[in-house]
Order: structure tokens, then C-alpha cells, then sequence
């Protein structure tokens, strides 16, 4: 049977089972996306991000067997992925705080900028913007728009109530609107 | 307050501010105080999905340290389950190997038990006999003695029997009582008595029926008549009191005969191979075959 038929539920209880091509299966659908929400979760630290996929895929390999198919496959996944980066912050948390100290100093001066940059400064703002931003809204942000993953999932995923999810994004962009204001994407 | 900034979110994905109803653009106008910061807000919502759906490509050794992750991790699982595997196999062949074997092997003890037993009836069957016979020599001898030319002797010689017969009657208590008192195997039992009847207690005759038939066989014969002869010289230099010593012992020792055939398994145990000791008495310390009784007393 060829596995790209199956879904990612059946992929995963068939690698729990042994299925080498399905745990090939599924790390070909995942691996691109979590490597980015690992880069996008944590700093955009390449290596970090790597390792942390690999550390993810192996928890998989190892205790995938505790996958029961009955929750959404993508959710389960990335609740791994988001409490994995919850804990690399708890360990990094006075390197956070230096980071964003040290932002908070020059967020004047690139928001002054932000008037006559590209698509690209616009996404090199937008990511400084995400890291001064808690765990719980970077990941419901990451989530929402780079997986694209729906509000109910992204409840799933880290737990929190589907309205807590909406009020969030909705500050979330606000907040980046007011500070991206000069900024005309089109 | 959160309900309306729920709906403002909807909308913003949605629709923009001119497509907005007039409930919608009253809410939105109320939660954000402008036409202006909506939009933005939308424009922020779409740049960002643009920009953040953009994906950097996995590292291409991740995936062959995965898998050899995922490949390790099954050897081990396959090895785990052939060493549970292996280990199931073995209990059930010892269970079926071991269990078996622990009955099969209580048959051929009892087998070995019965057949030494056998054995032992043999080998002390011929000893007995002879034994027996020279025993009957020697007291036909004596008892001819007895009869024939001293009554006194003879007398002596009656008494001595009598005086044995109540030594084999208190030899029998002390057996029995000792009997009693060990505790002995049901089955050994059983081999003991089938030892005791297929003994030779027939062939041993008790002091009465051996006069009889040492008379009856021994008259007549010239033979017989030459080691009457030599017994009765013999008998002659012996005193009275030794007469009576040897005739007692030379009774007891038929008794004792009797007496190891019925006990077999106590008495059997006793006598190593040549029956020449018992409890670490030889017959050499107590000048001969004597019964255990007669040792006592």
C-alpha cells in the first residue's frame, strides 16, 4: 500500500508497530515543519533547532508506541515540539532576558527605520518581534501562521481554551500592527 | 471585553473594514477606535502567514541519524523479544523435562530397594543355610552329648534351650519394640514384609524342630556318627557353664537369624556386607555371633 494514501494517524501507529517506511513517512511530512517551528520557537538558532527536531523524532521512534491515533496526529506532535521549547526556555531563561533587554533598547530606533524596508526587513522585524513575545503567545503565533494550524488546534496543542487562543492572536497583532505601522506590505 | 476581541479577530481574517456590517464596524470602532488600526491589523495578518509560511529546508543528515535512531531502536526491541521468547521456551522444557523426571525417578528407587532387597534374600539365603548347617552339626552334636552320655549335661542342655527359647522371646520384645519405635516407610514396609515371608524362616528351624531333625537326620549316618564323636570330645573337655554359654549363644545366633530376616530393614542396615559388626561392635569384641539381646544382657 503506498503510505502517501495513509494518514498521519495511521503512519504513526504503523511506526510505533515497526513500520520502517512509515516512520520514514512521517518524518518526510514533519521534519521540514518542525525544524521551522523549532527555528522559529527558538532565536532562529539553526543548531538548536536541529537538535531539537532530531530529540523530538527519537522520543517518537522510541515511545511512539504511547500514540493511541485517537487525537490528531499533527497536534500531538507539536505539543512535543511546544513543551520541548517550553523547557529550553526555563533553562535559558536569563539568556532570554538579556536578549530582549537588549532589544527593548534599540526598539526605538529600528522601528524609525521600519519606513522604507522591504518584505524581507519586514520578516526580520516581525521575528524580533516574536522573541520578545512569552512562550505561550510565540508558539500560538508560530502556530497559527507558519503551520497554519486552526484555532481549535492550536487549543489542543498547548492547552489553552480555544477563546484564550483567539485573545492572544488578536493582541498579538495589534501589537505588532502599532509597532509595524509605517510598514506598507503590499 | 474577550468575547468582542474573539469576533474582531474573526473578522479580521475575514473581511475588511467596507464589507463589515454595521453591528460588526460599531464593535470594531468600540474595541479599536479606528478604521485605520484594523486594516493594519489585517495586513499584519496576512504578512505574516506570507512571511512566516516560508520554510527552511531540514538539514539533510537529520533524516539518516533518525532513522538509524528509529532502525537501532527496533534491533532492540526484536532482540528484547527473542531473549522473552527464549526465556518462555526454557521454563516450559524445564517444566516438562523436571516434573516427569521427579516422578519417573521415585519408581526406579523402589525398584532398586526391592531388587536389593532380592538380592540380599539371595546372598543371605546360602550364608543362612550354611550357617544353619553347621550350626546343626555342632548342636546335634551337643545335644547328643546331652542325650546319650550325661544326663546331667544333658539337662544342663535342656535348660540352656529352654533358657533360650525365653532369651528369643525377650530378643523378639526388644526387636519389636524397636520396630515401634523407628518410624519406617509404608512401602518399605511392605518390602520388609515380603522380605521377612520370602526369607528363609522356614529353613531355620526353632530349637524343638531342629533336635528333631537333627535326629532324624544325622542318625544313622557314619559320618554323622564320627562328628558326634568328635563333638562329644569336645563337649566333654568344655564345663558345664561353657556348654551352656556356647549352646545360648550358638541359640541366640539362629535366633538373631530369624530375628534379621523379619527385621530386614533394621537389621539389614546394621550388618554391613559380611555381617561381621553391628552399631560398631564386631563379633570379635564379643567372642561371636550374639544377639543383640544377649549383648544387652
Amino acid at each position: 500500500m503506498d503510505k502517501g494514501n495513509l494518514t498521519d494517524e495511521a503512519l504513526m501507529i504503523r511506526a510505533a508497530k515497526g513500520d520502517r517506511r512509515a516512520f520514514e513517512g512521517i518524518y518526510d511530512r514533519y521534519a521540514g515543519r518542525l525544524y521551522n517551528y523549532f527555528l522559529k520557537m527558538l532565536y532562529q538558532d539553526e543548531e538548536l533547532a536541529k537538535d531539537q527536531t532530531q530529540e523530538l523524532f527519537m522520543k517518537l521512534a522510541e515511545k511512539g508506541h504511547q500514540y493511541d491515533g485517537k487525537r490528531a496526529f499533527k497536534t500531538y506532535v507539536f505539543s512535543i515540539a511546544n513543551n520541548m521549547c517550553k523547557n529550553i526556555y526555563r533553562s535559558e531563561e536569563v539568556k532570554k532576558r538579556a536578549n530582549t533587554e537588549l532589544k527593548i533598547e534599540s526598539e526605538t530606533t529600528e522601528s524609525q527605520k521600519m519606513e522604507n524596508i522591504d518584505r524581507k526587513a519586514f520578516k526580520t522585524a516581525l521575528t524580533e518581534e516574536l522573541e520578545k513575545f512569552d512562550s505561550e503567545r510565540r508558539s500560538i503565533f508560530i502556530l497559527r501562521y507558519k503551520h497554519q494550524l486552526s484555532i481549535k488546534e492550536i487549543a489542543e496543542t498547548t492547552g489553552v481554551a480555544e477563546g484564550t487562543v483567539k485573545s492572544k492572536l488578536f493582541y498579538t497583532l495589534k501589537k505588532l500592527s502599532t509597532q509595524l505601522v509605517s510598514f506598507n506590505p503590499k | 471585553m474577550n468575547e468582542n476581541e474573539e469576533k474582531i479577530y474573526d473578522l479580521i481574517g475575514s473581511k475588511s473594514f467596507a464589507e463589515l456590517t454595521e453591528d460588526e464596524k460599531t464593535l470594531v470602532l468600540e474595541s479599536l477606535g479606528s478604521e485605520e488600526l484594523y486594516e493594519k491589523m489585517r495586513e499584519a495578518n496576512l504578512a505574516a502567514e506570507e512571511v512566516l509560511s516560508e520554510n527552511a529546508p531540514p538539514p539533510p543528515d537529520m533524516k539518516a541519524s533518525v532513522m538509524a535512531v528509529f532502525d537501532n531502536k527496533e534491533e532492540k526491541r526484536g532482540f528484547v523479544w527473542w531473549k522473552v521468547a527464549a526465556a518462555i521456551a526454557v521454563l516450559v522444557v524445564g517444566a516438562f523435562v523436571f516434573w516427569p523426571s521427579d516422578n519417573l525417578e521415585r519408581e526406579p528407587i523402589a525398584e532398586n530397594i526391592e531388587r536389593k532387597d532380592s538380592t540380599n534374600n539371595k546372598e543371605q539365603a546360602p550364608k543362612e543355610k550354611q550357617e544353619t548347617q553347621e550350626f546343626e552339626t555342632e548342636g546335634e552334636a551337643v545335644v547328643e552329648a546331652f542325650k546319650g552320655e550325661n544326663e546331667v549335661l544333658g539337662e544342663e542342655a535342656g535348660n540352656a534351650i529352654i533358657t533360650s527359647d525365653e532369651i528369643t522371646k525377650n530378643t523378639d520384645d526388644v526387636l519389636i519394640a524397636e520396630n515401634e519405635s523407628a518410624p519406617i516407610d509404608e512401602e518399605i514396609m511392605e518390602e520388609d514384609h515380603t522380605f521377612a515371608d520370602e526369607a528363609p524362616v522356614s529353613d531355620t528351624p526353632t530349637a524343638p524342630e531342629m533336635e528333631i531333625e537333627i535326629a532324624e537326620d544325622f542318625e544313622g549316618t557314619a559320618e554323622a556318627k564320627k562328628d558326634v564323636q568328635t563333638k562329644l570330645a569336645r563337649a566333654q573337655d568344655l564345663s558345664a557353664d561353657d556348654a551352656d554359654s556356647q549352646t545360648i549363644n550358638e541359640f541366640s545366633m539362629s535366633n538373631m537369624k530369624v530375628e534379621t530376616a523379619r527385621s530386614a530393614t533394621t537389621m539389614q542396615s546394621d550388618f554391613n556386607s559380611e555381617g561381621v559388626s553391628y552399631e560398631g561392635i564386631s563379633l570379635k569384641d564379643i567372642g561371636g555371633y550374639k544377639s543383640k539381646a544377649y549383648v544387652a544382657y
